[in-house]
């Protein structure tokens, strides 16, 4: 699973990335101890809410790790602090060996809304990120974003602008923006969440080949059971207020994976035992404070604790 | 289709009246003029409209001395246009707005770009903007001609105060609005401050500065016809002056109607160079 990834980093340009990860497990993002709060004010007093609290997280370089909890409970939070978008309280953030101290170009996001910049082609569009970065030349831009259209279907449609635009075409200049910088590790927010369910179904099948295509480690956000267990190699289960993740999943099918694996017995029984252990009743409020953070809460089977520190 | 002439319509695609337990009614239709059914009514409004004039003072209906007449000004024209009178009063004029709204959109684009940007300085300038925008600047031409005489200085400077306000308020208003995700955009790919105004903010602000100029240039003319009413007496401004104290109507006909001629063309050519701008909007 690793050496995809580790010949697409080692062609990449020279010195970005670290040399020795330490310990024995090359974990390409480590997240340990995380908590973030947002304080609000109302009136006269200024109330912290915790969002999240205690969350451990790792990623192997080439895994699809999928993030799945309901609505609220520090998703978008928890991958604005691994972007560098958002600052955090306390624990640390690592990518390849570097603390995360702000936005970098070893990682690219691909945004819940496409957020394209409508007065620009999508060739432009494309371009956007590898301009800002002024890490490459600009006359290896064109090439560059020529290579990330081609990757996700856009062919033929470089000169076109947004509003010409689907809503799916739209999700796949996002992430062809994401992925023309050749970043190690993308952080996709439930992208496919605002399309209907026959492009969204496309756009799956052609993201699960695409990441093994090119070895890409992928944190992906998504409040959709089927989706996590199919883009996944593990699932990171999370829980609100505050928001820690609650139990892991390995997924038990090779990838590049078909859609097939969705009709599978197995499939359906992870599907199951997700949707279960999700259920608000299931696990927030008869837990004890003070569970273990990491370790599977309310997980009978393969939920176990996967961050080894 | 094969319909014949005897053919039942359906009375809904017919757009006509629907016969119903309320009785016939008309029901409320979208109304569609054509681009040139609307030109040839305009262009039928306006030549009635010089038709009755002309036939109201030659009939004496009304004072043709006090309300002029269409022939009476296109000879006026004709005259003013070959002794040079009219030439120089363009050129007068047109130097000052030239040279007034010139001023008004380097300081309005540069000024309105800095306040919507940077918020402190935001704090600082809008009080000052906002009162001035509100208040009647041309109240301030007596002061004005106290500060700088009565020269072209003094012209320029009631232009540029007439038209900056609108334009430093409409672009700051532009800039100020960034969208929040495409700003997040950028941020995620390590883009400064300047990559956000320079492929974010401006660019977004456009419809803004658009609206901007175009407020700016309407309060601009306002500011050379006051300019030169009261400072100077020049240009087509003081030509209508001049002809209103000798009661030479028609005169002051042919300066108005240059004035509002050359709005129009102007506001023509900002609403093509707008659209060109615009175009991926569409
Ligand atoms: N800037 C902010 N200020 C205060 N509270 C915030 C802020 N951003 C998020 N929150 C709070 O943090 C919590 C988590 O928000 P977040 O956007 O991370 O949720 P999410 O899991 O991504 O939800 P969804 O699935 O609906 O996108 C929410 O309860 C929200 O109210
Ligand atoms: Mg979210």
């Amino acid at each position: 699973m690793a050496e995809p990834a580790a010949r697409e980093a080692s062609a990449r340009e020279p010195g970005i990335r670290a040399a020795g990860e330490d310990g024995a497990a090359p974990s390409l993002l480590r997240v340990e101890q995380l908590s973030k709060s947002f304080s609000r004010r109302s009136g006269r007093e200024t109330r912290t809410v915790a969002v999240l609290e205690d969350v451990w997280l790792s990623l192997r370089p080439g895994e699809l790790l999928t993030v799945i909890g309901p609505s609220g409970c520090g998703k978008s939070t928890l991958l604005g602090c691994v972007a560098g978008l958002l600052g955090y309280d306390s624990g640390t953030i690592v990518v390849n060996g570097r603390p995360v101290e702000g936005p970098g170009a070893d990682r690219a996001v691909v945004f819940q809304h496409a957020s394209l910049l409508p007065w620009r082609t999508v060739r432009r569009n494309v371009e956007y990120g590898l301009e800002l970065e002024r890490r490459i030349p600009r006359e290896r831009r064109p090439a560059l974003a020529a290579e990330a259209i081609a990757l996700v279907g856009l062919g033929g449609s470089e000169d076109l602008y947004p509003h010409e635009l689907s809503g799916g075409m739209q999700q796949r200049v996002n992430l062809a923006r994401a992925l023309a910088t050749r970043p190690e590790l993308l952080l996709m927010d439930e992208p496919f969440g605002a399309l209907d369910a026959l492009t969204r179904e496309a756009m799956q099948d052609e993201l699960c080949a695409l990441t093994s295509r090119t070895g890409v480690a992928t944190l992906f956000i998504t409040h959709d059971i089927d989706e996590a267990l199919l883009l996944g190699d593990r699932v990171a289960m999370m829980s609100a207020r505050p928001g820690r993740i609650a139990g892991m999943i390995d997924v038990p099918f090779d990838r590049p994976r078909s859609r097939d694996v969705t009709e599978k017995q197995e499939f359906r029984e992870l599907a199951q035992l997700l949707r279960h252990s999700l259920r608000p009743a299931a696990t927030s409020p008869g837990e004890p404070p003070g569970a273990a953070g990491v370790t599977g809460v309310g997980l009978a089977g393969p939920g176990r604790d996967e961050d080894r520190r | 289709m094969i319909a014949g002439p005897t053919a039942p319509t359906d009375p809904l695609a017919a757009g006509g009246a629907a016969r119903g337990p309320l009785g016939r009614r008309r029901v409320a239709r979208i109304r569609v003029v054509s681009r040139p059914e609307r030109l040839a009514i305009g262009t039928v409004a306006i030549v009635a409209m010089l038709v009755f004039w002309q036939f109201a003072a030659d009939e004496h209906w009304i004072n043709p001395l006090a309300a002029s007449s269409p022939s009476a000004i296109w000879h006026a024209a004709g005259s003013l246009i070959s002794t040079g009178v009219l030439g120089k009063a363009v050129a007068e004029t047109a130097g000052l707005f030239g040279v007034g709204f010139g001023f008004s959109l380097l300081v309005g684009l540069g000024v309105g770009i800095v306040v919507g940007w940077n918020p402190r300085v935001d704090a600082a300038v809008d009080p000052f903007v906002s009162i001035l925008y509100a208040a009647p600047r041309i109240a301030l031409t007596p002061l004005i001609t106290v500060w700088v005489g009565i020269g072209f200085t003094a012209q320029v400077v009631i232009v540029f105060l007439t038209a900056v306000f609108p334009i430093i308020i409409n672009v700051a208003a532009g800039v100020r609005t960034l969208d929040r995700n495409c700003f997040n955009v950028a941020r995620s790919f390590l883009g400064t401050n300047i990559d956000v105004l320079r492929t974010v903010a401006l660019p977004g602000a456009v419809p803004s500065i658009i609206s901007g100029v175009r407020q700016g240039l309407a309060q601009a003319l306002i500011g050379v016809v006051v300019a030169e009413y009261f400072v100077g007496q020049n240009g087509v401004g003081g030509l209508i002056v001049a002809s209103g104290f000798t009661l030479n109507t028609a005169n002051a006909f042919v300066g108005v109607f240059v004035f509002a001629g050359a709005s129009l063309v102007l506001t023509g050519i900002l609403k093509a160079f707008a659209q060109r701008a615009d175009r991926w909007r569409i």
